[in-house]
């Protein structure tokens, strides 16, 4: 059967261009922010060694690319 | 032929669902890596990458070797672009496995845009079919 609709990822309120989550297993939000070089920085002063980096729409945008 | 289908992405606050894809990109040089969900992007000539990300993952982004290029978006402006090296896998839909692999150089901006996959790096190699309405793609190769 045809698996259907989209997948939702929590990243709570943190709306920032860049979100970075703690692994595959543990998609919890451990860095967001505008800057990504801060971002990263602060995502690897938590810990994580393979960032999951995100890149959420500002829903207020819209996006032509 | 393999083949995933994978479903669209929505982050939560976002009020719709894009065509994400789960990669994993690696610099070569240093092997220090991420996971990102880049945007397929058909309209794009090329790939895209923030470079911040090229420069964590130990890219020098204005090195003396670093080929540059002029892009450009729907807006004309053009852009100045650094080349780099990455390792690009691309990952099952449950994210745990690499099912697709190669090396190839994509355009770095300093802007650092969301992570575009464009046609003439990435996607001229899959079979892309998108489904809107069941929120779906299905790539093969």
């Amino acid at each position: 059967m045809k698996r259907r609709g989209a997948e939702i990822i929590n990243i709570g309120n943190a709306m920032s261009r860049f979100v970075v989550m703690k692994s595959i297993d543990d998609m919890s939000v451990v860095a967001h922010g505008n800057d990504l070089r801060k971002v990263l920085k602060r995502a690897n002063r938590a810990g994580v060694s393979l960032p999951v980096v995100l890149f959420p729409h500002d829903p207020k945008k819209r996006y032509i690319y | 032929m393999p083949g995933f289908q994978y479903s669209f992405i929505r982050f939560t606050g976002e009020h719709r669902a894009y065509t994400r894809l789960p990669l994993l990109i690696q610099n070569p040089a240093t092997k220090l890596s991420a996971i990102v969900l880049g945007l397929v992007d058909t309209g794009a000539d090329a790939t895209l990458f923030p470079a911040t990300l090229a420069v964590r993952l130990g890219h020098k982004l204005k090195g003396k070797e670093v080929k540059t290029a002029v892009t450009g978006g729907i807006e004309q402006h053009p852009v100045v672009a650094y080349r780099h090296m990455f390792e690009v896998s691309l990952l099952t839909p449950d994210r745990r496995k690499i099912v697709w692999h190669d090396r190839m150089e994509i355009d770095c901006l300093e802007s650092d845009p969301p992570l575009l996959l464009g046609v003439d790096d990435f996607l001229c190699h899959f079979k892309l079919t998108i489904d809107y309405p069941f929120k779906t793609m299905r790539l093969s190769w």
